[in-house]
């Protein structure tokens, strides 16, 4: 299922997302969609389309802490791996996120081979459970 | 004994080297120009009260700070109404040119990938054909080695353009320099402001605080506060303390 797995890139800049996608591509993950903050992905989510969240944290509107806290909230999407790829670097806030049920943590600026280590752990880690 | 006229005349040019004092905020000819005025006091008539020159030095010192606070005020003023605007478009400026650069030099990168991938396979295939030499084609070799040209030629100036799309970082820098310079001014404005109010010392603070829950944006050197991560490395010795 991982190759083929529908991701969601949530970054309020589109060259991020650009990056983001362009990295995935390599990485094998063709099905990518993408939005602007939480306000527009959880719609998105809702649909019950995607398998992998990535998601920035700091957005206007709705940002990425309280994304990942709704998503924990919602019965259907409780358990979707959110990986969570952001330039915060304070250590309460990986530890806010580590609480809200974040599944893996990229801090900014961020190496391909970063990017794939979490993925793979993440999915690897879901396998197990 | 001075007469009528002489007495007006130097109280006209005591006046205004007063002014002229004032307005340039020299304190030591202004209170020279006041003593030479207040010593030819029982010249000005002997009706004049000590009051009176109290007043006046009452009123030229709010004169001068009122004249002082009108030029602070006049920059605020050019300062919201002209350069805090400018301010921000410069930023918005930088914001596309910063933009429009990633997305170029993306282009140019998505454009030659495929190109490098190109060749790298015909090459594979060419250096099995070699190993082999029984299936070679006569041709082949030619034919690999034109679409190599051509291919490495278009990557090569893809490079090119994508050196010159760093270009942006010169000019925004320069932009955001002129920022800055004008953020230092207004610092000095409101300072000298607040100053003259007799207010309390500016603190700085932002107009909205950034929150936790909302994000606080990359560390800036010297400007962050707080315990911050450095690197990945750092991120995952604290997930792992967390137990994760």
């Amino acid at each position: 299922m991982s190759n083929s797995m529908n991701i969601l890139v949530v970054d309020d800049f589109s060259t991020m997302r650009r990056i983001i996608k362009n990295l995935l591509h390599d990485l094998g993950y063709q099905n990518v969609s993408e939005a602007d903050d939480g306000n527009t992905a959880l719609p998105m989510l809702r649909t019950g389309k995607f398998d992998f969240l990535i998601t920035d944290w700091n957005m206007p509107g709705m940002p990425g802490l309280e994304l990942l806290k709704q998503v924990r909230a919602d019965s259907a999407l409780g358990k979707m791996p959110v990986l969570m790829l952001t330039a915060e670097a304070k250590r309460e806030q990986i530890v806010e996120a580590a609480q809200a049920g974040v599944s893996g943590y990229v801090i900014k600026p961020f190496t391909a081979v970063t990017l794939k280590e979490k993925i793979d752990k993440i999915l690897a880690t879901q396998a197990a459970g | 004994m001075v007469n009528l006229a002489d007495n007006a005349d130097f109280v006209s040019r005591s006046i205004r080297a007063l002014n002229a004092a004032s307005v340039q905020g020299d304190e030591a000819v202004f209170d020279a120009v006041l003593a030479s005025l207040v010593a030819s006091r029982p010249s000005l008539g002997s009706d004049s009260s000590p009051d009176v020159i109290a007043d006046l030095r009452r009123v030229t010192g709010d004169l001068h700070a009122a004249l002082e606070r009108f030029r602070i005020d006049s920059r605020l003023v050019t300062f919201a109404e002209k350069e805090m605007p400018d301010a921000r478009a410069r930023l918005e400026h930088v914001l596309r040119l910063t933009d429009d650069a990633a997305h170029r030099t993306m282009d140019l990168v998505e454009q030659s990938c495929p190109l490098a991938d190109r060749t790298a396979s015909a090459a594979a295939l060419r250096l099995a054909e070699w190993r082999d030499s029984a299936t070679i084609e006569p041709g082949l070799h030619e034919a690999f080695l034109t679409e190599t040209k051509l291919n490495m030629e278009a990557v090569r100036e893809k490079l090119s353009e994508v050196l010159l799309a760093q270009g942006y970082q010169d000019l925004s820098g320069q932009i955001i320099r002129g920022v800055m310079k004008l953020v230092s001014e207004l610092e000095v404005a409101l300072g000298d402001l607040v100053r003259l109010s007799g207010g309390v010392e500016l603190v700085s603070a932002s107009a909205s605080p950034a929150t936790l829950s909302q994000g606080f944006g990359p560390v800036v050197p010297g400007v962050s506060h707080g315990v911050h991560v450095d690197g990945q490395q750092d991120v995952d010795a604290l997930l792992s303390d967390l137990g994760m």
